[in-house]
């Protein structure tokens, strides 16, 4: 009866000199796995914007309808999103977006951390999905 | 009818089809891309192969006909490969950059690559480096690239509209459509439209939505008399509208429109647009609510009502609203109100086309649908500039010379468009017609060349009309009018080698102060050879307005209740009072121009202005300034800010016809829906609504929940409209019927000679008129940036010799004077006019031209003289 007892207490003692598996979350963070979706981003062209040509395919093929965008046309005849939304609160992060995407434009990036106080900043639009792309590189 | 099999089965065709339009016609399907139904075939596709049994190679289904006993197979193998090949061919000189593509979601190409499973360039595209060229129009842009040559566009210019602006440059692989003859591009949009792929695109507006995600609404043209079916498609977030489209089988147009349909959309809009409710405290306006402007509204009339009585107030309708809003404001004018005096546009523009054919042909309005012109094989064009004014109702005309060869006879005395097509062009003076036309009647009573059992049986009056013909032999129509006896004797010969004659007047007739006399002497004209009967070739007056015949029918003029019913006959009166419940005053009332007069004696109190600028469409500006300070109270209810309404104490914002629902009635009496696309922008609401409210809150309450229950009442008191409930106009609208059974009556028409000549002092015939980038008075167009760009500049156009006289050169600034007042302009050197006739292209607005005209009426119509006047110019 006291032999199942010190083996437990051996383990014990084992695991005080191994070193620990945990992860201390938040100030330490795992890598997410390889095939992780996370937050949505968007790519950059040679001009430091979206390469996002507003073509609304993302918009017709995203099963839970979480895209909305407006295309407009530039002066040399170039699309561009004038209206890109995307509500991260209602994205089931399926990936159809970026199989999509012509002109890989958005891609699924690897944020997970997705902690907010209003559901309003849940949507993002150009400008955060550009700002993902530095968590993404 | 032959008998041949289709893949298998049995069918019947007619010998004059094709094996395509015998597939379509029993819905085998074919693949196509350059066929189209409405053009010559063009047969640069090759994907309607099929294979006849017994022909060597497969033939081309759009271009074979069909024989007895023809066996088909739409779908063997070898034809599958060939239409491959041939599309494979196709997008060598086509990127696959659907994405980026306006035609994506709606390209035939697209499709056919799907259908053939095809997802990229099989054969290595040579890229063409094309300078950019400008198109015909800066509303469309040419993408060179994607251009597959089907060459629809350079056939639908040519053929349907006449433009004959594109062509194919250079030959061999870098051919290319080319837009030749830039100066004969009217921006119609035709090519646009025609276009089966993205290489032709709008570029008006800047934000493109995708076909899947614009709401499309199917609703009528505002924009002219012909109702042509479109559809808006609106951006639903947003509430814009940001493109208009057609759909090639619906309405009376069928896919074609022309520029201020296609791209004049967007002054809907527009930031001009009045926001909110604006009531004048202290002589400034102060935005308010909609209680409180509608509450003083009907407080202020109550008070006007209770002090001078009803006949102080004077109300002004639009025949730009629609059938509903002019059925209420009479309505509420007569009911609530109490009062005759309602009149609105249609009268200026063509009141007298309603007057004389009313007394003629015992219809006032047009006689056969639009599409009967198709049949004629004389088209007689007179004072009607339909390319540019009506330009599908021009298409249709050219459909006529196309398929029955029909000969054209112009009277105009300004060069139009339609004189390249015209076989004979007469040139009256201004304000003669009346001569000519009955020195024409008398040419053809004397060749014996009328219908003497028609005019026994259904006419009356022959004999005094004839009667009064003597004195318009041919020496004194060329005295009068200028017209050579031998020009008048070539028309009555193909007169009377023709056997439909179509008539075709417009504005150039109307718009005179005899306006009433030159539509009975030109109805004199039809009733001879009974071109108005249904197996005649008709008689057609062109409407400017589109709704001008809706608001004539809707009883929103002085002297009618709604459905034609005179307000003086107890009988109709009675129906109306016991069917709204109050009193309808027996006397008529005053019209648009007596109104005005009317102010300045100080009888007219009140005045409510909806959709219209007196200031713009009267004579003689000044004077009507000074009456309207007269006004203890002006009401203007718009969609713009119009002249007028900074003399009014309340100003009402109201929807465009995008943002309402309702009917218009086109100019062959077709009533059709206008849709609802968009909200009302800002803090507008849809005037009929606008209406029930004030109506309401001034103890006759209106309590309609949209316009169908208007209609629905509409339908139950005017036999006329007795089917246009909602449920009936879903599809194409439907013509209100023609069935008078009076006898058709000749008059005896007087001629005289026009008001004015010119004499010494002022030597030229001045013509104002639109032209066709604008519409009406240009409230709404003005301010569509779509013809903004294409705007041409107002001009005084004149010819050479009297220029030199005047000593002005090409685009000189010039006065122009007459004996009322005089304008500032430009001046353009023009070979289109004879000398001493000069031709104003103007709107009215900003220039007010109103200054310049005689203030003179129509005694029956009460159209003013709006078409000629006398003048001179000098630099300044």
């Amino acid at each position: 009866m006291i032999i199942p007892l010190l083996k437990g207490l051996w383990l014990t003692l084992r695991r005080f000199f191994s070193r620990p598996i945990t992860i201390q979350y938040p100030e330490e963070k795992r890598p997410p796995a390889k095939r992780w979706r996370g937050i949505e981003y968007f790519e950059k062209d040679e001009r430091g914007q979206t390469k996002c040509i507003a073509c609304g395919l993302c918009m017709i093929i995203c099963p839970s309808e979480c895209i909305y965008v407006e295309t407009a046309e530039d002066e040399e005849g170039r699309r561009y999103p004038l209206t890109y939304e995307l509500d991260a609160a209602r994205c089931i992060y399926c990936g159809y977006c970026e199989e999509v995407c012509p002109v890989n434009a958005i891609f699924m990036g690897k944020t997970y951390e997705w902690v907010v106080e209003t559901r309003k900043s849940l949507v993002m639009d150009t400008e955060k999905l550009l700002e993902q792309k530095a968590y993404n590189s | 009818m032959f008998k041949l099999m289709i893949d298998g089965k049995e069918y019947a065709a007619r010998p004059e089809q094709t094996i395509l339009q015998v597939a379509k016609g029993k819905g085998i399907y074919i693949p196509t891309m350059c066929y189209h139904p409405r053009l010559a075939l063009l047969k640069t596709c090759r994907l309607c192969l099929v294979d006849v049994e017994g022909a060597e190679m497969p033939m081309a289904a759009c271009a074979t006909p069909v024989l007895e006993g023809m066996v088909i197979h739409t779908h063997t193998d070898r034809v599958a490969k060939m239409r491959l090949e041939a599309l494979k061919f196709l997008l060598i000189n086509h990127p696959v950059e659907c994405p980026v593509c306006d035609a994506g979601g709606e390209c035939q190409l697209q499709d056919r690559m799907y259908e053939f499973g095809i997802d990229h360039n099989e054969y290595p595209r040579e890229s063409r480096e094309l300078p950019r060229i400008p198109y015909g129009t800066p509303l469309i842009r040419q993408w060179f690239d994607r251009c597959v040559m089907c060459l629809r566009c350079i056939q639908a210019c040519l053929e349907i509209v006449g433009a004959d602006v594109l062509e194919v440059a250079e030959h061999g692989f870098p051919s290319h459509v080319k837009a030749a003859r830039i100066e004969n591009c009217i921006s119609c949009g035709e090519c646009l439209h025609m276009c089966p792929v993205g290489a032709l695109t709008e570029d008006l507006s800047s934000i493109k939505g995708r076909t899947w995600q614009l709401k499309r609404v199917q609703t009528t043209c505002p924009f002219c008399g012909d109702g042509c079916q479109l559809e808006l498609n609106a951006l639903v977030r947003r509430n814009v509208i940001v493109k208009v489209t057609t759909k090639g089988e619906v309405g009376i147009n069928q896919g074609s429109l022309c520029v201020k349909g296609r791209f004049g959309y967007d002054f809907v809009n527009h930031p001009d647009r009045l926001q909110k409710p604006l009531v004048k405290k202290s002589g400034v306006f102060d935005e308010a609510s909609w209680e409180e402007a509608l509450n003083l509204v009907a407080t202020k009339l109550q008070e006007i009502k209770e002090n001078y009585g009803a006949q102080s107030i004077g109300g002004i309708s639009s025949s730009r609203a629609t059938n509903e809003e002019n059925y209420l404001f009479q309505k509420w004018m007569r009911a609530c109100i109490g009062t005759n005096h309602i009149d609105n546009g249609a009268r200026l523009a063509s009141g007298s086309s309603f007057y004389g054919m009313w007394a003629s042909t015992g219809q006032p309005g047009m006689t056969h649908a639009m599409d009967d012109i198709v049949g004629a094989d004389l088209i007689l064009l007179v004072g009607a500039d339909v390319y540019d004014d009506n330009l599908i109702f021009s298409n249709k005309m050219r459909e006529a010379m196309r398929r029955n060869n029909a000969k054209i006879v112009l009277v105009d005395p300004r060069k139009t468009q339609w004189e390249k097509w015209a076989n004979l062009w007469l040139r009256p003076f201004p304000g003669t017609d009346i001569a000519w036309i009955n020195g024409l009647i008398r040419l053809l009573i004397e060749r014996d060349a009328f219908l003497k059992e028609f005019i026994k049986s259904k006419t009356e009056g022959f004999e005094i009309m004839r009667f009064s013909l003597q004195k318009f032999s041919s020496d004194f129509v060329k005295e009068a009018t200028g017209i050579s006896s031998e020009d008048l004797e070539a028309v009555a010969d193909l007169y009377m080698a023709a056997k439909k004659r179509g008539i075709v007047f417009g504005s150039g007739v109307t718009q005179h102060a005899n306006g009433t006399e030159i539509v009975k002497a030109l109805c004199n004209l039809a009733l001879l050879t009974g071109e108005n009967e249904e197996e005649g070739g008709g008689v057609y007056p062109v409407l400017s307005q589109s709704n001008a015949q809706g608001a004539f029918d809707m009883g929103a003029f002085s002297e009618f209740l709604p459905g034609h019913q005179r307000v003086d006959d107890p009988k109709a009166r009675e129906k109306f009072e016991e069917a709204w419940g109050r009193k309808i005053p027996a006397k008529p009332g005053f019209t648009y121009g007596e109104m005005f007069d009317r102010i300045l004696e100080g009888k007219i109190k009140a005045l409510y202005i909806f959709g219209e600028d007196p200031f713009i469409t009267l004579p003689n500006l000044e004077r009507l300034k000074t009456g309207i300070r007269h006004l203890e109270f002006l009401v203007v209810q718009d969609q713009f800010m119009p002249h007028v309404g900074s003399y009014a104490s309340v100003v009402l914002p109201g929807a465009s016809f995008a943002e309402k629902e309702g009917t218009f009635t086109s100019m062959e009496r077709r009533i059709q829906r206008v849709r609802e696309a968009i909200f009302p922008v800002a803090n507008s609401k849809p005037d009929w609504k606008i209406l029930c409210d004030l109506s309401t809150r001034m103890g006759y309450p209106m309590e309609y929940r949209d316009p169908s229950e208007v209609m629905a009442e509409i339908s139950s008191l005017v036999p006329l409209y007795a089917h246009a409930r909602y449920q009936n106009l879903e599809k194409s609208g439907i013509q209100w019927p023609l069935a008078s059974e009076r006898k058709r009556r000749f008059f005896p028409i007087e001629y005289k000679e026009p008001i004015e000549q010119p004499i010494e002092e002022y030597p030229l015939w001045i013509l104002p008129s639109g032209f066709h980038y604008h519409y009406g008075i240009g409230t709404t167009d003005k301010r569509a940036k779509g013809l903004a760009k294409v705007y041409r500049e107002t001009a005084l156009e004149i010819n050479p010799d009297d220029a030199q006289r005047a000593g002005v050169n090409d685009l000189d600034p010039v006065k122009v004077i007459s004996p009322r007042g005089e304008v500032e302009t430009i001046c353009r050197i023009s070979q289109t006019l004879p000398e001493g006739i000069a031709y104003f292209a103007t709107q009215f607005f900003p220039i007010p031209i109103n200054n310049l005209l005689i203030p003179e009426r129509d005694p029956v119509s009460e159209t003013p003289e709006y078409r000629v006047c006398i003048g001179r110019i000098e630099r300044r």
